[in-house]
Parts: C-alpha cells; structure tokens; sequence
C-alpha cells in the first residue's frame, strides 16, 4: 500500500514538474490582396511546478498589390510572481522592452515604393504610407491567493495615405479615400500561478479603408473623369476574445 | 458611372450637331413656318455687335443662309466610337450605335431641342464604363445659338457635369453671315482654334479643329474635322473625326473620337423626360488632388482637438502631416517648442509633438529634442530618446548625449538612452556615431547596467559582436536567459548565427523555441529552418510562431518561387489552426 502511494505522489510530482505549454491565438484579415490589413492575436503560456509565464501579443501585417509587409507587433509579458513588460516590435527590426509602465508613442511604419498593379485598362502606381500611434500602460502586479494578477491596457491606432497615379501624365490622376487601417483596444488580464494560467484577452477593433483611383483622360469629346473604386472595406467595432485557463 | 459615358455619345452627335447647325449664318428673318434652307444673296447682312473678335475675314462673295433650327427635327442613325491608346496599346475603347429621335420646337426664346438617344449596340473593353442604354436630355437654345440652359436627367450629376463639358468643347457664338470664322476652341478648357468653312453650295459646312495645348500649359497636338451635309433644309448627315496626340514618358498618347449621324426619317418619338436645368452651364474642373497645406500652429491645434475630443484615431496622420510640415519649414521647430513649454497640451499630444520632431529628422529638431531633454520632463523621457535614436542623420551633440546617458548604469533616463542607442547604431550613417555608442553599450555592463537590457540594445543592429558575448546565455540554466538571447541573435546575420538560432529553436523550453522560430522568420528562407518551422507546426505550444515565420518565408520575395508555392500549399492546409491572416489571398507577386 504504501509503495502504491508513494508511486502515486511520484507521478503527481511528475505531472507537476513537466512544462504545460500552450498557445491559443485568433485572426482576421480586412480588404483584398490589393491593399488590406492583417492581424493575430496570440496568447502563449507556460508553466511548471516552480514558474508561470504567459503572454499576450499583436502581429499587424499590411498587405499591398499582393506583398506583405510586417507594420508592428506589441507584447504583454506576464511572470509569476510578480513580472509584468510590455515590448514593441518597430520596422527594421528594432524591438524594445518599455522601461516604464506607459508610453504614447507614434511612429512612421512604412513607406513602401510605387508597386505597380493593373487597374482596368490603366496602369497604376499604388505606394502606401503607413503611420501608427501606439499607446500602452499596465498596472502594478497585484495578489490574487497565491496567483499573481497582471493587467495590461493598449490601444492601436493605424491609419495611411495611399498614393496612386497612372503610369502617363495625362490631365490628372490621383487616388481619394481613407485608410483608417486600424482602431483598435487591446486590454489583457493575465492570472499566474504554477497550478493555473487564466487568461482574459482582448481587441476591440474597427476598421475602414475606402479607396478610389481616378484618371483624368484626354481632350476634347474624350476629356472625363475615369474612376475605379480599389477597395471599400468598413469593420464595425467589435470584440475579438481569447478567454481561458490552463 | 455608365452614364457618365453617356456623354461620348449624347454630347458628340446631340450637341455638336445643334451648335453647329445653329451656327450657320442666316440672315434676320422671322423664323419659316417649315424646315427650309435656302441660298441667296445677302444685301442687308451686317456685322451684328458682338461678333467674335476672332473671326477671319471674310472671303468674297459672301453667303447668307436661312436656317431653321427645325431643319433638325427628324431621326437618325448615330453611331460613336472612341479610344485611347499609349503607344501600341489600347487602353480604352468604347463604341456604341442606335438610334436618335431629335423634337425641335420653338418658342419665344428660341429653341427646345428635345433629343433621346436608344443603344441597340455597345462594346466596351473590360473594366470600362459603358455607354448607357438609354439617354435623354434637352437643350435650349436662343434665336443666335447660344445655349441657355440644358435639361439632364435628374440626380445624374456625372451626367450633367459630362454635358457640360462638351457643350464647352464645341460651343461656338453666331458667326453673322461669312462663308468662313474662327472661334477659340475650348474643350475641357484646352487652348486652340476652331475654323469653320460654308461650301460654296451651302449644303456643307466643315468645323476644323486645331488643339495647342493644355490648361496647364503642356502642349498637345489635337486636330479634328467635322461636317455637315445639308439637303433641302434639312439635316442629312454629320460625320467628325478629332484626333488628340499627348508626349508621354512611356510614349504617344492618342485619343480618337468619331461620331457619325445619318437621317433616317422625319417624325421623331415623342421624348417624355424627368430632367434637372442647369442655367448657365459650364464646365466643371475636376476637384484638387492636393490638400491644403497646414502651418504648424494650426496642426498642434488640430492634434488638440483630435486628442480632447476625437477622434482619437485621427492622431497618427497629424503626426505624419505635422513631421512633413517640420521637415519642409524646419522654421517652425519653434512654434511647436512653444507649443509645448506652455503647457496646458494633454500628454498623449505632447507625446505626438515630440515624435513629430524626431520624425522630421532636421538638425533644428535635433536640437529642440535636446533641450527639452535638459527640462524636467520624467513622462517624455521615452519619446524624447526614442526621437533621437531614429535620428538616421545624428548631430555629434545628439551622439555624446546618448553615449553618455548610455553609460549610466540605473536611474529614470539611462533604459531608455541604452534603447535609443542601440536603435541608432542600427539606423544612423556615420560610422563614428556607430563606434562610439557600441563602445559605450559595451562599457556601460562594465559599470553595472542590466545584461539584458545592453544585449537587448546591441541586437537592435545585428552588432557581431553580440555573437561573442551570447555564449554564456545561449547555455544557461533560465529558459528566460536563453530566450533573451534568442532574441538578441535575430538581426546578426552569418552562418554562425543561423547555426545557433536553430539549435535555440530545438530548444526543451517552448519559450526559446518560440523566440528562436520568430527570429529565423525574419531571416531570408533555409532548407533546415523550413524544416524545422514545419515540425514545429505539430505542437500546439509553438503552432502560431511556426505559421508565422512559414508566412513570412512564403512573401519574401528572395525565397525560390518552387519554395513558397510549396509554403503557400502549407499554410492553405493548416489555416483552420486560426492563423488565416499570414495567408495571402493571391499567390507569390
């Protein structure tokens, strides 16, 4: 009986010790190829019977006449007992831990070169310019029994100018719309002990890009206005949720 | 947007064909009870006041006709065709053929011409509008020619704006009676002439075109002839041809336009309209691309009012307009430091302005960063080194401030002098600002900065120095230790450094894993990484980071074309994992 127990207890301490990994991530993508965003949300954590760790992270991609290019990404970093950081992830590579709890930041993401797409019958020059306002602050660890409670608030803000023209000069081309990529709040509440990792994570976003291209053509009986409407894309805000414990 | 197109049609055979046969000269006469044309000699014709300036003389013998507007009234076979080319391509063409039913009435004022255009045959290249299968308008006109007003179907604005764009393009005044005047020809406002000619039997009447250039002032060979043939006082037919060449950099540009109306009989169908008037019509430029430029001032004000009252998501396009404006008047670098030693600002504009100095990337702005950093402002610290540690162009004093601040080893000020220092030494051009903000990183461990924290700065520029100084952390006990480092090996470029990130990828702690398989998805494609990242996508602990750096492979444009239909294949198979967005919606560009 009592070899059972202490085989028992073995295995317990067993299960206890090995990493209990995971991930648990959500995605969505706006507008077409020609010009849309991208973003992921991921959670990842990780515990074993000594440490916690979890954390929660924002991947924005832009796409552009069919490339991608990676705009930023924002970490919320979690450490049983009492570790909170937050990172930023810049263009160029460039990645940061905030020495402080909070940071207004704005920053020019990405300027790309004319890629030229087709557009009907009329070449287009389509460059995208790509400005974001990064806003983050967390709170002080807090106590919850055993657990550590870490709360994180972020907000998101994307928004671009589009330049088009027509390959020839002709009376007038240009490109009208908005490129409201995206507005989005990214709030996370991270609970951690080595026996349980809850999570509650968040982005509450909206998104609105409208793009038209006009050509001015010719003279005469032909002189008119040409327009092509690129992509109209509007996100109603909403929730986009990773909830749960491990 | 069809409708738009309708214009082609309507303006080219409609109008063109009212103006011009208006504009034939007629003697004074009460206006004949019956359609009627008539040839005779012109003993009581005299120039009428007003008469264009630009009229050539007149050759002799002078004609005087007699016309009727009502000589219009009838129906006709219309045909129109027009293209764009650049070079040898075509970019457009557009053709439409049917049938027009044209009212003329008179009245008081002058005339009612009540025209309704049906398209039984229409072809458009793909993409194109197209014409309209129907049209109606109406244009009336007074005893001289002159367009008073036209009637265009209600709410059709691109309708309107088209008609009055090619009322402007042939619209000609009354040109008394000579057999032979010009006029300046304004279509869509471009510069040139139109000359007209009677023959000599009165049954023809030519317009000939010649376009110089223009509105902006480029010049523009535009040549074009139109006629009308006349048969016992009535229209019989109207053919023209306008041909307008434009010198791009990729080459010709040729628009061609040809309208064609042939009579078909006497008794138009009655034309029932819903129509909009528009008095005085004229053409309508198309709106300004440009957008007003915006002093300094009124940006921080608008920045303000974006911050306070919304909308919030505003503020990072008036930071990119406000970091253009400083760049092109970097006098203005001291309105935007009073702005912010007044105080009063809420934080996140401050913030904003902060970054928009830096953005601007001119020496003033340098130099306004730099003092504020002497005033005591503890919330702008990161934005103020964060500004100066993009500077791609620093100013030796923006390097001794960041090498010494670097060099401190704790405090508020030094995390972030270390952070911009080592953004600098991966985007400033200067070797020398390079060395000295290295050398300081490096001695700043020596003086008790945090380890990670200096790492975490140097890898910013892939330093190889960083290769020497991971050892120890690549093999640590703490899987955080060698995550960090992980981490700090993701810009060093080299076989060594890719030997090392994926022996961290086949790391026991999904943590190293992770940050070693987010770093090799920054690095161009290897047969050994793609196989790593593909077992990796299995486990659930690493599934995001492996579809990530898989996505990144499948867009960058250096990894063989066979690779990523092979990766783009992958990542179709394992979008349900809900890593959806890392796959595009075309293939490769």
């Amino acid at each position: 009986m009592t070899t059972l127990r202490l085989c028992a207890l073995a295995c317990l301490l067993a299960t206890a010790a090995s990493a209990q990994p995971f991930t648990d991530s959500k995605s969505e993508s706006v507008g077409p190829s020609l010009i849309g965003a991208a973003w992921e949300r991921v959670v990842a954590g990780e515990r074993t019977a000594t440490t916690a760790e979890a954390s929660a992270r924002t991947v924005v991609h832009l796409r552009l006449a069919g490339r991608q290019f990676r705009l930023l990404g924002i970490r919320q970093e979690a450490e049983w007992p009492s570790d909170s950081r937050q990172r930023i992830e810049l263009p160029g590579s460039v990645r940061f831990t905030l020495p402080a709890p909070d940071l207004s930041l704005n920053r020019r993401l990405l300027s790309t070169p004319p890629l030229v797409v087709p557009v009907g019958p009329v070449p287009v020059a389509i460059g995208a310019n790509v400005s974001g306002q990064i806003e983050l602050d967390r709170d002080p660890v807090s106590r919850r029994g055993s657990a550590s409670r870490h709360r994180f608030r972020g907000t998101l803000r994307l928004s671009g100018t589009a330049e088009a023209g027509v390959t020839y000069a002709v009376a007038g081309a240009g490109v009208e719309g908005t490129l409201d990529l995206l507005n989005a709040e990214m709030p996370a509440e991270l609970t951690l002990s080595p026996s349980r990792i809850e999570y509650d994570v968040l982005m509450r976003r909206s998104s609105n890009i409208r793009l038209e291209v006009f050509v001015q053509v010719g003279v005469g009986f032909l002189s008119r206005r040409f327009t092509r409407e690129l992509v109209n894309y509007a996100l109603a805000g909403t929730d986009f949720v990773l909830q749960g414990s491990r | 947007m069809g409708r738009t197109w309708l214009a082609t049609c309507a303006a080219a055979g409609g109008i063109a064909l009212v103006v011009f046969a208006l504009g034939l000269p007629r003697a004074e006469a009460p206006a004949p009870s019956r359609p009627s044309l008539t040839n005779q000699a012109a003993p009581g014709a005299s120039p009428r006041p007003g008469a264009s300036p630009a009229r050539h003389a007149p050759a002799a013998p002078s004609a005087a006709l007699e016309l009727d507007p009502r000589a219009l009234h009838g129906v006709y076979a219309v045909s129109t065709r027009h293209r764009l080319e650049l070079g040898e391509a075509t970019l457009l063409e557009l053709s439409a053929a049917g049938r027009l039913d044209l009212s003329v009435e008179a009245d008081d004022a002058g005339y009612r011409l009540a025209q309704r255009y049906r398209f039984s045959e229409r072809e458009a290249t793909p993409g194109a509008p197209g014409f309209p299968d129907e049209l109606s308008l109406v244009a009336e006109v007074d005893p001289r020619g002159a367009l008073r007003r036209l009637g265009l179907p209600q709410g059709d604005a691109a309708a309107r704006n088209l008609a009055r764009t090619l009322w402007a393009a042939v619209a000609v005044r009354w040109p008394e009676g000579e057999p032979e005047w010009s006029h300046p020809a304004t279509p869509a406002h471009a510069r040139g002439e139109d000359r007209f000619a009677l023959g000599p039997d009165g049954a023809r009447l030519t317009r000939t075109r010649t376009l110089t250039s223009l509105p902006d002032g480029s010049p523009l060979d535009g040549r074009g002839e139109l006629e009308l043939r006349l048969l016992d006082g009535r229209l019989t037919a109207l053919s023209g041809v306008e041909r307008t060449r434009i010198a791009t950099p990729q080459g010709e540009l040729l628009a061609t336009t040809e309208v064609h109306l042939t009579r078909t009989g006497d008794d138009p169908a009655a034309v029932t309209l819903a129509l909009e008037w528009e008095q005085q019509p004229a053409f309508e430029a198309a709106p300004a691309v440009e957008v007003p430029a915006r002093d300094a001032p009124t940006l921080v004000q608008a920045l303000e009012r974006a911050v306070r009252v919304g909308p919030e998501r505003a503020v990072p396009a008036l930071f990119d307009e406000l970091a253009r404006r400083l760049a092109a008047h970097p006098d203005e670098v001291a309105l935007v430091l009073q702005a912010l030693r007044d105080g009063g600002l809420p934080h996140a504009a401050q913030c904003a302005l902060v970054d928009a100095l830096g953005a601007s990337a001119t020496a003033e702005a340098q130099r306004g960063l730099l003092e504020l950093l002497d005033e005591d402002r503890p919330r702008l610290l990161g934005n103020l080194y964060l500004a100066l540690g993009d500077q791609a162009a620093p100013l030796p004093e923006t390097t001794d401030r960041l090498a010494d601040d670097a060099l401190i080893a704790d405090g508020a000020l030094s995390p972030w002098a270390r952070t911009a220092a080592g953004i600098q030494i991966a985007r400033a051009e200067p070797r020398w600002a390079k060395t000295q903000l290295r050398t300081s990183l490096l001695a700043s461990l020596d003086a008790g900065a945090p380890r990670r924290e200096v790492l975490e700065a140097l890898a910013q520029s892939g330093d190889p120095v960083v290769l020497d100084l991971l050892g120890d952390d690549e093999r640590s006990p703490d899987p955080g230790t060698r995550a960090a480092a992980a981490e700090a090996l993701r810009n060093v470029r080299g076989p060594e450094a890719d030997r090392r990130l994926l022996a961290l990828s086949a790391d026991d702690a999904p943590a190293v894993q992770r940050a070693a398989l987010d770093a090799l998805g920054l690095r161009p494609a290897s047969s050994a990484a793609v196989d790593r990242a593909r077992s990796a996508l299995v486990d659930p602990a690493l599934h995001a980071d492996a579809h990530r750096a898989l996505g990144a492979w499948a867009h960058d444009p250096h990894t063989p074309a066979g690779l990523q239909a092979r990766l783009l294949e992958l990542l179709r198979a394992t979008q349900p994992c809900g890593c959806a967005v890392l796959v595009p919606e075309g293939g490769p560009q």
